[in-house]
């Protein structure tokens, strides 16, 4: 699943650090969906879409 | 600390060398006894990311592995048990494993059923975790 986490993240100058201590998850977490490779719960996809102020759809696509 | 990788994929294999030089070679019981400390060791480490959430990869991975070994290990373990019954051969080759090592056929059918069932499970569940590790990183 493509996502726009990664230019999320750059928007606000973050680091994978930063932004899996804001969700509460590790960097190879934030890493691994950054790069397509494992798709959040849908539980973390809301508080992702929450914490950029965006709906899912804004930051997931099939 | 998450685990890398490579570290998943090289921990599945020494397990599997390791009880393989065990069972071939029978080293002194103290090396059996530190390897499956270092076993139950790593085995707790990695099943402790089940707390640390849904979302960690290692959690991630134990699930796929889990249900995998629950999915094709359980269905083919009682596959080949019903075989071992089923299979005049099988039981007369029991029987003689029995007679040598001085124990009833009921014993030795039941620990080689044990030992089959655990070498299916745990040969599914590391194939299993290995390839969701090469595949999703």
């Amino acid at each position: 699943m493509k996502n726009k986490l990664r230019v999320l993240r750059a928007e606000r100058r973050w680091t994978q650090a930063d932004l899996g201590k804001e969700l509460g998850i590790s960097r190879n977490s934030v890493n691994a969906i950054e790069n397509g490779k494992y798709d959040p719960s849908l539980p973390l996809a809301f508080r992702i879409a929450r914490l950029f102020g965006k709906t899912i759809e804004e930051v997931f696509e099939e | 600390m998450p685990a890398s990788r490579y570290s998943q994929i090289v921990a599945n294999l020494i397990f599997a060398l390791g009880v393989a030089y065990i069972w071939i070679f029978i080293p002194p019981f103290f090396v059996t006894v530190i390897f499956t400390v270092l076993c139950i060791t790593w085995s707790a480490w990695i099943f402790i990311a089940n707390f640390r959430g849904a979302d960690e990869l290692q959690a991630a991975s134990l699930k796929h592995a889990l249900a995998a070994a629950s999915g094709y290990g359980v269905p083919l373990t009682v596959a080949f048990v019903m075989l071992m019954i089923a299979t005049p051969n099988i039981q007369q080759t029991i029987a003689g494993l029995a007679a040598l090592s001085q124990l009833s056929p009921a014993s030795a059918g039941f620990g080689l059923g044990v030992s089959f069932t655990v070498i299916a499970l745990c040969s599914v569940f590391s194939i299993y975790n290995s390839v969701w590790w090469v595949s999703k990183r």
